[in-house]
């Protein structure tokens, strides 16, 4: 026989209480990030244009995941805290998104490499001067299967 | 004897922070807070529907390595996942309403990354079927060597016009900081109060997610629309994470 760990939210009957009013319910698996320091399954990428690149694809990171599986994981494209008004590329100049992002003929890709993900900047013009802009990506990778 | 006082409960801290001193992010689960519960995860194609039991919208996400995540569109009876490409999703259904309000407290603490100690110490409940001493986290519900997703609040009712800031007299939502950290966030819109879509940041109208520049709040843009909102916060930090720099 199994057992089952229930820890309920402030006001509610442990005894009663729907799995929605419960700090904790062991019978319900949760997404999992490994706390790691050697390799962080949740970090940042922050990228600093120090000036124009030429056309061309740079690779901004490389994350090996080490797990046994394909994992589930997320990233966030963050423009928050771009130097310039992204307006000139029809963006806003603050905000979040996930995965890729394009804007004009530039863009930030993530690309799944099945032991990872790679992150690139592809320009393909320097029409748009990226010269002093910064961003960031948050990624975080849980080991419950993605695939 | 149940209590509403959050001074009194149960927390435990992750890998290397004092349960006593650590902040709410740095806790592995608090009684004063709910975890994130997985009820159903499986895999299915691009724009089927997956029906679910809970007689609420829930939370639920879509994934796959090519289109990456989205947030989907949810019902009282259906999840719907999108319509990216064709490669299927890994979906994820949440035993978590998005159209409950929820405030959890605010546990400050150092904000600073631990060094990691010994792992020996902790909790886990393991899955039937599988073994206690599992290396694979996998094989467990709970695991105290990982980070499982908090829910710090549901700020959800029905839009109205926008108090001071940027967006001030515009119809919408908004979630004012109350966290001493920028916090992982999804943003929802029911025209209906019966399907709620995921909001981003990319549309081009209402309802959009926009960033009030002066008190850094998340606000659902919903001018000229009509229905409710939510916005669901996680105390999971985008600023505090592990930096790797790049310049070019």
């Amino acid at each position: 026989m199994s057992s089952t760990l229930k820890i309920s939210l402030p006001g509610k009957d442990v005894k009663t209480a729907a799995p929605e009013d419960l700090a904790v319910h062991s019978g319900y698996d949760t997404l999992k990030l490994i706390i790691s320091n050697s390799n962080p399954y949740a970090g940042e990428i922050f990228v600093t244009f120090k000036d124009n690149p030429a056309v061309g694809i740079y690779r901004l990171f490389t994350f090996k995941h080490q797990l046994p599986n394909h994992p589930f994981y997320y990233i966030f494209f963050d423009r928050s805290n771009s130097s310039k008004n992204l307006s000139t590329f029809n963006q806003q100049d603050t905000g979040m998104e996930f995965d890729n992002d394009v804007f004009g003929n530039q863009a930030f890709i993530v690309t799944d490499t099945g032991d990872g993900f790679t992150v690139d900047y592809v320009a393909q013009t320097t029409t748009f001067d990226m010269t002093a802009q910064y961003f960031s990506f948050k990624y975080f990778v849980f080991v419950n299967d993605g695939t | 004897m149940a209590s509403d006082d959050h001074s009194i409960g149960v927390k435990m801290s992750n890998i290397g922070w004092d349960v006593k001193s650590a902040g709410d992010a740095n806790l592995y689960f608090s009684s004063s807070w709910p975890m994130l519960k997985i009820e159903a995860t499986d895999t299915a194609s691009q724009g089927s529907t997956v029906k679910h039991s809970l007689n609420y919208p829930p939370l639920a996400f879509a994934w796959n390595p090519v289109d990456g995540l989205s947030v989907c569109a949810v019902d009282s009876g259906v999840v719907y996942l999108p319509q990216l490409g064709s490669t299927p999703y890994r979906y994820f259904i949440f035993r978590q309403p998005v159209n409950v309000a929820y405030q959890s407290p605010v546990v400050k603490g150092p904000l600073q990354n631990p060094t990691l100690a010994d792992n020996d110490f902790g909790m886990r409940f393991v899955k039937d079927g599988k073994e206690l001493s599992s290396k694979d986290l996998r094989d467990f519900t709970l695991h105290s060597s990982a980070r499982s997703p908090l829910l710090h609040a549901v700020i959800t009712g029905n839009l109205g016009a926008l108090g001071a800031g940027d967006f001030a007299g515009i119809t919408g939502l908004k979630w004012v900081p109350d966290l001493p950290y920028r916090p992982v966030y999804f943003v929802f819109y029911s025209a209906d109060g019966t399907t709620w879509n995921p909001v981003s940041t990319v549309s081009a109208i209402p309802p959009r997610v926009n960033f009030d520049t002066l008190d850094k709040g998340i606000v659902l843009n919903a001018a000229g629309l009509t229905g409710q909102g939510s916005i669901i916060l996680l105390k999971d930090p985008l600023d505090l994470l592990p930096r790797t720099s790049v310049t070019l």
